[in-house]
């Protein structure tokens, strides 16, 4: 037989791979699987291709019953290097999603980690070459999912996006991905991924769609108020599904958090008591993140804000001031100083709440000066060229 | 960890390569014997939560035949304890062989590593060259076969970047610069000040095509892209165009009585030097 991926995932037994398989039919029936096979097969590629896919039927039986980690893996392998051997790329694709969907559904709730670990490998085996490697990844993540544990693959949305190109994913099969990310992300406590994914999850809808994720938009919402360390939330007011969720509160929330200040949120909070009560997140640390976004705010309009302007403006007493500047320029929603004996603070650069022409207009100008800096440092460093005075080296 | 790390598989999900250990395998390469058709060697370096990095190599002497295959053990268990000494966080990560063709030796191969690491990582580099990009994988092992039954193992492939340090990435393009021209050019500072410049122009060109297009409604405006403009170039110092004149005058002229003093002392040493042997 051919092996046309046998350069991915090489292996070495000293047997042919018909007796492989007949080795591991021999182990898998004192578990107690039943095979169809002729009493008198002949020993051949034929024979081989039969047993194949009953071996991969009967693997989750051994999988339940076999107390040892370390023989379940190896038979596993076993498996995967038999499924290499296939002369035709297309078998190999549907006995490999046969193979993953098996342990998938296989109920049994130990051995998640095992199982979590095998599926990933099994993943590296094929990517990103077959389409099929589509429902290999969906397997992956479900079982990131069921663990909560991401100790055997790495997840890089980007690279997975870019798979999800290669194997010409439609819309629908994105969808799903991008979900289980979100769900995965989320199962992991990678709070700031999670989001990341569900943002990618709600470009994918479309105008007309937009109603369709409005649960998921809700969710994407509060998650990114709640999270302590995001500050700017202005493209989600881009997205189609945010836009179907106008005229509800948490649209309403979102646009105070895009564009208002402190005195929006505490009216809002004064109308609608109920809702905020029941979000995932306090009154209490929407106060913090308002008074945060309201200062960047201000420190866009001017370089130096003086003390009783904040203390005003954010109602903050005088001896909390300067640990919540402190924490602004920590949390990297300004820079600048605070220049204690004049009472002031002063702003070098501030993170925009929201970005429009004005922003461009500024890279732009900074981008111009750039650019004849440089071009006088090159004049003066040609100018300068230096030569040794005397004599040769 | 090489040492007691014999029962414990860990989980590998990712491994980081050092481009130094690139450079290395592919000298190890060009300077084998004429006769040996592969170059094998460790891999050093660090383990971290499911993730390898390797940042050190070392070649070991090995022969391959048609029969059989046979490396230098010692020599690779010798050298890989005097690097411990010399980095007491490095340890024995795995092994690398040029060519992408990982066949029944190499089975062998690895079987010595896992006695050095519990879960060697093997990289091949394509150093023939036979596709235009130079082909780098990694794998790890793992056992294949049933209970009672024959033994095999199958090598299955892990993720991998290649990542060096900023100060590298200096020295690597200096290299690139290299590739076609056969004399050494000099390493003047200046020069390269000179057009790193002109290669910032032309970025900045390009970046401010874009910019324009946003500004001018041809392009949309995304604003990830903006915030991220906007970190860059708010990181650049504000200065106009006389201060950086001035300031780059002052110091030139430092630099330059600097390294007008060096020269002249540098010729000094040589001359008393000569004046030595004469007498």
């Amino acid at each position: 037989m051919s092996n046309v991926l046998n350069l991915v995932a090489p292996s070495f037994i000293g047997i042919s791979y018909l007796s492989q398989a007949l080795e591991m039919k021999g182990l898998l029936e004192t578990f107690g699987a039943k095979f169809d096979l002729p009493d008198n097969f002949e020993e051949n590629e034929d024979t081989f291709l039969e047993l194949l896919p009953q071996l991969i039927d009967q693997f989750p039986l051994y999988f339940t019953r076999c107390g040892s980690d370390v023989e379940v893996e190896s038979a596993f392998f076993s498996l995967i290097s038999m499924i290499q051997l296939l002369s035709q790329v297309d078998q190999i694709e549907e006995t490999s999603k046969k193979l993953s969907n098996a342990i998938v559904a296989d109920t049994n709730k130990e051995r998640l980690l095992l199982k979590s670990k095998l599926l990933s490998q099994q993943f590296n085996c094929y990517q990103p070459s077959l389409s099929s490697t589509y429902v290999l990844l969906v397997n992956v993540l479900k079982l990131v999912v069921e663990t909560g544990q991401l100790r055997n693959c790495s997840l890089d949305i980007d690279q997975i996006s870019d798979w999800m190109t290669k194997w010409k994913s439609d819309v629908q099969e994105q969808r799903v991905i991008y979900r289980l990310l979100h769900e995965a992300f989320s199962a992991v406590q990678q709070g700031e991924k999670a989001i990341q994914a569900l943002v990618r999850l709600l470009k994918l809808y479309s105008e007309n769609e937009g109603v369709e994720a409005k649960s998921d938009a809700h969710i994407c919402v509060i998650s990114h108020i709640a999270h302590p360390k995001i500050f700017v939330m202005d493209h989600l007011l881009d997205l189609h599904p945010i836009r179907a969720l106008d005229g509800q509160l948490s649209h309403e929330l979102l646009q105070i958090f895009v564009n208002g200040d402190l005195n929006d949120y505490i009216e809002f909070y004064n109308n609608n008591l109920d809702f905020v009560e029941k979000l995932a997140v306090t009154h209490e640390e929407n106060l913090r993140k308002m008074r945060l976004l309201t200062l960047a705010s201000m420190a866009q309009d001017c370089s130096e804000i003086e003390f009783s302007q904040l203390v005003e403006k954010l109602n903050l007493a005088t001896e909390e001031l300067e640990p919540f500047v402190i924490e602004a320029i920590g949390s990297g929603l300004i820079k600048g100083k605070i220049n204690e004996p004049e009472g002031k603070i002063s702003i070098s650069s501030t993170i925009n709440r929201t970005f429009k022409e004005p922003q461009w207009l500024f890279i732009m100008n900074k981008l111009e000066m750039w650019q004849k800096n440089l071009v006088i440092i090159q004049e003066s460093m040609r100018k300068g060229h230096f030569s040794v005075p005397i004599g040769g080296g | 960890m090489a040492v007691e790390g014999r029962s414990v598989a860990l989980p590998v999900r990712k491994v980081i390569i050092h481009p130094v250990v690139l450079f290395n395998i592919v000298d190890n390469y060009e300077r084998r014997n004429d006769n040996n058709k592969r170059v094998i060697g460790t891999l050093m370096g660090r383990y971290d939560k499911g993730t390898v990095y390797v940042t050190e190599s070392f070649a070991v002497p090995h022969q391959e035949t048609e029969e059989e295959v046979s490396m230098d053990m010692e020599y690779a268990m010798r050298i890989g304890e005097l690097q411990k000494k010399v980095n007491t966080s490095m340890y024995t990560v795995g092994w690398y062989s040029s060519g992408i063709i990982i066949n029944e030796y190499s089975s062998l191969i690895h079987a010595f590593y896992k006695c050095q690491c519990p879960t060697p990582v093997h990289l091949t580099v394509d150093t023939q060259l036979k596709e235009q990009k130079m082909k780098i994988n990694t794998h790890i092992s793992s056992q294949i076969g049933v209970k009672n039954g024959t033994e095999g193992c199958i090598f299955t492939p892990v993720s991998h970047t290649i990542t060096g340090a900023e100060a590298d990435q200096v020295s690597l393009k200096f290299f690139q610069g290299l590739r076609g021209n056969k004399k050494t050019p000099n390493f003047n500072d200046q020069e390269q000040i000179i057009t790193s410049c002109s290669e910032m122009i032309a970025q900045i060109n390009i970046v401010m095509g874009h910019v324009k297009k946003v500004l001018s409604g041809e392009a949309p405006s995304d604003k990830e892209l903006g915030r991220q403009l906007m970190e860059v170039v708010q990181s650049i110092p504000n200065l106009d165009g006389d201060t950086i004149t001035n300031m780059l005058n002052s110091h030139m002229q430092d630099l330059l009585a600097v390294e007008y003093l060096t020269y002249l002392t540098r010729q000094q040493l040589a001359i008393s030097a000569r004046i030595n042997q004469i007498l």
